[in-house]
């Protein structure tokens, strides 16, 4: 189902699937907006009616010669390319993201407002990268793999790791000011985290290692996790599994309401 | 790839129906709501930072288009529209390029049904960048050069969570946050003023707007919720009991969810 | 300033720099001191020596330069162990700078194990889409990856022989800061029932332990302490065993201040307490 191409039919392939595309968005334009919500309602239930169909059918053995053992139903060899449309219109709207920083950017940049200067170092860094990335691909010789390798690993890698690595500030000032025993609840909250944290210490380890085994810092940290925080997660997650479940079927079945969606008569 | 087990098929669409059901009964019956303290504390938020005359900043977290991030965007559309009454200004910054489109879209109609559609400005909706630090280091200056009163965090985040509260905390911003992942409330817990836990998150939107719709798929969540408590304790039970009763009922019980 | 007031309110510049103190101090240390090993690090250690020979394991690395204190070094224990161990294995990466940092790190040891890369070990290199791609592996491997992080088809390679589909893959390994793991459980782990272990951040690991407990996972590299403990396995000093210390050292800080400001609080409710008590 859906094989690669190459050589012409793929310029082809891709002619027909542009074609394809800005004649459904001029026909999405032209439609009166009356008839749009039921429209986009109408696409958002068949999406979601493959899927479920696709889940919830029975299945049977789908032998290929890759994998004789397979199993699965009618619908299931259009899983994959169905998904592949999800990276196409992510790979679109990157473009949309990106025409939208270049626009704010060089607003303000060509207005000398507040802070023009960030915004021009935020779009010469953006095209830096971009004009070098596409050197490197396409002539990966000693100069461009070099510059490539000091922007992408030597200044990107650095500049994350540099972000990542404030949590650690943060986290500290944050428990500091957090963890105070203002009420029972806040005691046994303060305990708990003393415990867990003693657990991950070596030297902690180290001089408990002695006592018997079920008062070894670690031992309790792993209780707290496991037999605790674990089930307190599992609940958490039960409700926000029905939660999300409940948005989902909503926006499916077209019942959402407020917000972004219209309001109730 | 995957399909539903017995279980699955009998579960899901039980708690689907349940949901549906529950929500066209609300439609002809009112519905009682308890309070949640983080969602009261939005309006405070809003009127804080009214009162100041600084901006307020929405972040809805690392999300693509998905459930939790069109939750967020449900409640940063109610803030939207509080805070066009009072003329106080928002700022968006968004990390996922499918969602901007959306998310501009839903904040301009937000300005549009306040009847304020000149206070929307397409440079407080901005795209920053899809990686995660270089989207924190973006909000964080955000919240720094802004001096923003109110910060409010709803949708998926990770490790940029502690980033974006403890700055927010560092200009005296009121905050509240909400979110799914449960690793990261922790984190809010410790920075924010007010924590929307679990699934409080997805009780937001009919707890703001007070639709009947909203209100009922609540009730319905809670109702799924005690079918599920039920099936732990009955699970509980059996293997508490085995020694009693006997292993191959509480097999037979694990074998159903496995 | 009362000294008690201001025990509770110290400046965070200060707190920053001592934690800088505390994380860098023990660089110039030598101390090495033995770490038990944990139930969920021993299991997944357990489960990859029960592997056959040759066996071909999937280690996906999810992770970036700003998780890299704790993903790296979980990825170089386990990389070491399939080296040791001889199994054939193809890292898988959703994050472009993964792709890069974990093929260096392949090639640095390769040597130092004498495995080859294309025989013993490939690099599918960077993945867009998460799911969808995970959703195609599982139909069919080699048209999937279809080329290597050289453009090299994988079909072609020797590392490569006898995988048609998810079901030939012995093992999932996860190495990540974030939920892909999730993705692996649904798509891949779920429909072959192949055994999965993970290596998350600290932070991530306690919502992992669900997933340990209901067999999805058959074990856990928690975080730097689990690295350690993963070195201390495989049986090298590495990176997290070099940096226990400072993590350590940044725990005992971080317990100390909270111990402190609470001391302080507590003091100085007494002293009010009394104050009022003196005045009538």
């Amino acid at each position: 189902m859906f094989q690669p191409v190459q050589g012409y039919r793929w310029y082809g392939y891709i002619a027909g699937a542009l074609l394809v595309s800005l004649v459904v968005v001029l026909i999405l334009q032209q439609t009166p907006p009356r008839f749009r919500k039921p429209l986009i309602r109408a696409i958002t239930l068949l999406g979601g009616l493959f899927y479920a169909l696709e889940f919830f059918l029975p299945t049977h053995p789908m032998p290929t010669p890759e994998d004789p053992q397979r199993v699965g139903n009618f619908l299931t060899p259009y899983v994959v390319p169905f998904g592949n449309t999800s990276v196409i219109i992510a790979a679109w709207t990157v473009g949309l993201g990106f025409i939208n920083l270049v626009q704010v950017h060089s607003r303000r940049l060509l207005r000398g407002a507040e802070g023009a200067f960030n915004s021009a170092v935020l779009l010469i860094s953006m095209a830096v990268m971009i004009v070098v990335h596409i050197l490197q691909k396409v002539h990966p010789n000693a100069i461009n793999k070099n510059l490539h390798h000091l922007l992408f690993d030597g200044a990107l890698q650095s500049l994350d790791a540099t972000m990542f690595s404030i949590i650690a500030f943060y986290i500290v000032s944050a428990a500091y000011r957090a963890f105070r025993v203002r009420s029972v609840e806040a005691t046994f909250l303060l305990v708990t985290a003393v415990l867990v944290m003693l657990g991950q210490i070596m030297v902690a380890q180290a001089v408990t290692m002695h006592l018997p085994h079920n008062l070894h810092v670690e031992v309790i940290r792993d209780w707290i996790l496991t037999k605790a925080n674990a089930p307190a997660t599992r609940a958490i997650a039960f409700g926000l599994g029905i939660g999300g479940l409940a948005v989902a079927l909503r926006i499916w079945l077209g019942l959402e309401r407020g917000s972004y969606f219209e309001a109730q008569e | 790839m995957e399909h539903a087990s017995l279980t699955v098929q009998i579960l899901l669409p039980l708690i689907s129906v349940i949901i549906v059901a529950t929500i066209l009964m609300a439609r002809r019956r009112q519905l009682f709501i308890r309070r949640i303290q983080g969602l009261t504390a939005i309006d405070e938020a809003i009127g804080r930072a009214t009162e100041m005359g600084r901006p307020m900043l929405c972040c809805p977290g690392l999300g693509g288009i998905d459930v939790p991030t069109l939750q967020a965007l449900s409640i940063i559309t109610y803030i939207v529209r509080a805070s066009a009454r009072f003329g106080t200004r928002v700022i968006v910054p968004v990390s996922d390029p499918t969602t901007f489109p959306i998310i501009e879209e839903a904040i301009r109609d937000a300005y549009v049904a306040e009847g304020r559609p000149e206070q929307f400005n397409s440079n407080d909706i901005r795209f920053l960048s899809n990686r995660q630090f270089a989207y924190a280091a973006s909000v964080a200056g955000l919240i720094w050069r802004e001096q923003v009163a109110s910060c409010f965090l709803f949708g998926l985040f990770y490790a940029e969570s502690l980033i974006f509260a403890e700055t927010g905390q560092q200009v005296g911003a009121i905050q509240v946050a909400g979110t799914p992942s449960t690793t990261q409330i922790p984190f809010f817990i410790a920075a924010c003023d007010y924590v929307i836990i679990g699934d409080e998150f997805y009780a937001a939107s009919a707890y703001l707007s007070r639709e009947p719709t909203l209100l009922g798929s609540l009730v319905g969540q809670d109702i799924c919720k005690g079918i599920l408590i039920l099936l732990v304790l009955i699970g509980a039970a059996l293997v508490s009991l085995a020694p009693l009763i006997g292993p191959p009922a509480g097999q037979w019980f694990f074998k159903l969810f496995q | 300033m009362d000294l008690l007031r201001l025990l509770q309110t110290i400046d965070r510049r200060f707190i920053y720099a001592l934690l800088l103190l505390a994380v860098s101090a023990p660089f110039f240390l030598s101390i090495r001191i033995p770490v038990p090993i944990s139930p969920q690090t021993q299991a997944l250690y357990n489960a990859i020596e029960a592997l056959p020979p040759n066996s071909f394991v999937l280690l996906g690395a999810d992770w970036s330069a700003g998780s890299r204190g704790e993903n790296r070094p979980q990825t170089e224990a386990l990389m070491r162990h399939l080296m040791k161990r001889k199994l054939r294995f193809a890292l898988l990466c959703f994050d472009p700078q993964a792709a890069t940092l974990t093929e260096t790190m392949a090639k640095r040891l390769q040597s130092e194990y004498g495995v080859q890369e294309g025989v013993n070990w490939v690099n599918w290199g960077y993945k867009v889409d998460l799911e969808n791609f995970l959703k195609a592996l599982v139909l069919n491997v080699p048209q999937t990856v279809s080329a290597d992080i050289n453009g090299t088809p994988v079909a072609n390679l020797p590392v490569m022989q006898g995988i048609q589909t998810a079901r030939d893959i012995r093992m999932i390994l996860d190495v990540t800061p974030s939920e892909t793991f999730k993705a692996y459980i649904q798509f891949v782990q779920g429909t072959y029932k192949i055994p999965m272990g993970l290596a998350p951040t600290s932070v991530m690991a306690p919502e992992a332990f669900n997933y340990l407990d209901s067999g999805q996972l058959i074990g856990m590299i928690n975080g730097l302490q689990g690295a350690i403990e993963y070195e201390q396995k495989v049986g090298y000093v590495g990176q997290a065993t070099r940096a226990g210390l400072s993590s350590s050292f940044a725990h005992l800080l971080i317990i100390s201040l909270i111990l402190l400001g609470n001391l302080a609080m507590l003091l100085q409710r007494r002293q009010r307490a009394r104050l009022l008590e003196g005045r009538r």
